[in-house]
């Protein structure tokens, strides 16, 4: 060992790491099985076998205070879809500049729903995950930074964020990457009631596989509509209104997320939900429905003139598949039941049936046990 | 031993409906201060306090048999709510928990010792190293 790095390894070692650094650890998990009640079908990720992988994972999450207004947070989640495969869901620092406003950089989760911060805290909500056919983004955590204002208007509570960052992320074998993402997010919580609405917008870039068709058509006179079938440094902005209702007896709520990602394929979706509970002692009952909405962004193919030249036609119909894949309006239904059989886990029962896409209808059955510890 | 069981039945009903009354009659809880803290703080602050809300005062949690009666009376929620509610906040960085300790004994011990404590014990526990708020 040479002088510098044994110096190094004394002075480690005689640093107070314990005073003002304990480190506090917590988790959470969801085990759930699950079978869609029909073969050659997809619901919720669920085929005809019972599997137990797709909706269950495990998250530790560690935090230490450094001093009174500066701490260190990180959340590590694995998820049986991505075979255990454990990520950083979070990993920030939080500096308290006063008691009503704090700054967060690192890794966090970015709140584009009305459950986006307990995502995962399966034992924080009535069902066992919120519908995914909503909260369908491939994305939930964003590295940057975050100013968070929490103010008090009468007897309201007003929570005011803003977000700046990026993210990498991988979908379906293709990556896809997100720069200037911004959000605005403000909540007001009076009395049982909690209302709020963020705004979100990025540019987006990633492949989508359908490069020989863009390519196709940029040796066409109407290269446009190659440009509307990619995805390059598209911006997406999106909405998010939502409502709960929550007097611990009965529980209502209801959220739509308007967005769009102008010229290209994913276009506008503005999918919806409802949901109500009533609690019985230990046990609550919900229903949820909700609709799946998509129409991909087509301004450009409207324009090209059909019966003209036999290879165009061939190429707007094939685009035209493209782009009724994108083309959908799929209702849910879904019920369930919770059952506080623990003072920590609670054991999860649900419904779901379901329009796929193409018109046959499916359901799938879930339970769950799901905890925090 | 169909008659066997009908025989016992009202001696089974007797002892359930003593169990019943017994469950039934709960002990007071008291909501407890530091006896140096002059403020006056009522039901629903104490409330916000324990959810976080109101940062005026540090409130601590405690696992003994008052906890349920107090998240009942003055949090109205259950114990699984009152965790399911923590759970929202303290995973997405955006708060901590009462720290939760282990009984009456411990609760007194800590609010006697910090001028900005709050707690709550059984009513029959409380001595002079406290000063009570109100009891529920």
């Amino acid at each position: 060992m040479n002088k510098p790095i044994l110096a190094a390894a004394t002075a480690l070692a005689t640093l107070p790491f314990s005073v003002n650094a304990d480190v506090n650890f917590s988790g959470f998990a969801s085990v759930v099985g699950g079978v869609a009640t029909d073969s050659d079908v997809e619901v919720r990720g669920y085929d005809d076998n019972v599997n137990f992988k797709t909706g269950s994972f495990f998250a530790l999450q560690a935090y230490s205070d450094l001093t009174d207004d500066l701490s260190a947070t990180v959340q590590i989640r694995a998820r049986g879809r991505d075979d255990w495969e454990p990520e950083f869901t979070w990993a920030f620092l939080s500096y308290e500049v006063s008691p009503s406003w704090r700054i967060q950089a690192g890794r966090q989760r970015i709140p584009m729903y009305l459950y986006s911060d307990y995502l995962d805290v399966s034992y924080a909500y009535h069902w066992i995950a919120p519908p995914g056919e909503v909260y369908k983004a491939p994305f939930d955590s964003i590295d940057g930074i975050a100013s968070i204002h929490d103010l008090t208007v009468g007897d309201a509570m007003v929570n005011l964020r803003l977000y700046y960052g990026t993210e990498d992320f991988e979908s379906q074998g293709n990556d896809y990457q997100m720069e200037n993402i911004i959000s605005v997010v403000a909540s007001v919580n009076y009395g049982w009631w909690t209302f709020r609405s963020s705004y979100l917008q990025f540019d987006f870039s990633g492949e989508l596989g359908l490069e020989p068709l863009v390519a196709a058509w940029q040796m066409t006179p109407f290269p446009e509509v190659g440009s509307e079938l990619d995805v390059n440094e598209d911006k997406s902005e999106g909405l998010e209104f939502g409502v709960i209702f929550d007097n611990q007896d009965w529980l209502f709520v209801a959220e739509y997320i308007p967005s769009s990602l102008d010229e290209t394929l994913i276009g506008d979706y503005e999918p919806w939900m409802v949901s109500v509970g009533k609690r019985f002692d230990n046990f609550m009952v919900h229903a949820t429905m909700g609709e799946d909405v998509s129409k991909p962004y087509r301004d450009a193919i409207n324009q090209v003139p059909l019966g003209v030249d036999p290879g165009l036609d061939a190429l707007y119909a094939q685009t035209e598949a493209v782009l009724a894949t994108r083309e959908y309006s799929l209702p849910f239904y879904s019920v369930g039941l919770r059952w506080d059989f623990h003072s920590s886990a609670a054991m999860k029962f649900e419904y779901t049936h379901t329009e796929l896409f193409g018109g046959d209808k499916s359901g799938a059955l879930q339970a769950a046990i799901v905890t925090v510890f | 031993m169909m008659i066997h069981l009908i025989k016992r039945l009202p001696l089974k009903l007797a002892l359930l409906s003593m169990l019943i009354v017994a469950g039934g009659a709960k002990a007071e809880v008291a909501v407890v201060v530091n006896p140096g803290y002059s403020g006056a703080v009522d039901k629903d602050q104490v409330a916000q306090i324990f959810l976080g809300k109101d940062k005026s005062l540090t409130p601590f949690m405690q696992k003994g048999a008052a906890a349920d009666e107090f998240i009942d009376k003055v949090l109205s929620r259950n114990a699984s709510q009152y965790k399911a509610y923590w759970a929202k906040l303290a995973f997405t960085g955006g708060g901590r928990p009462p720290k939760e300790l282990g009984n009456d004994a411990e609760v007194l011990t800590t609010v006697s010792s910090s001028d900005s404590a709050i707690g709550f014990v059984d009513a029959a526990a409380v001595n002079d190293s406290v000063k009570v708020l109100f009891t529920l």
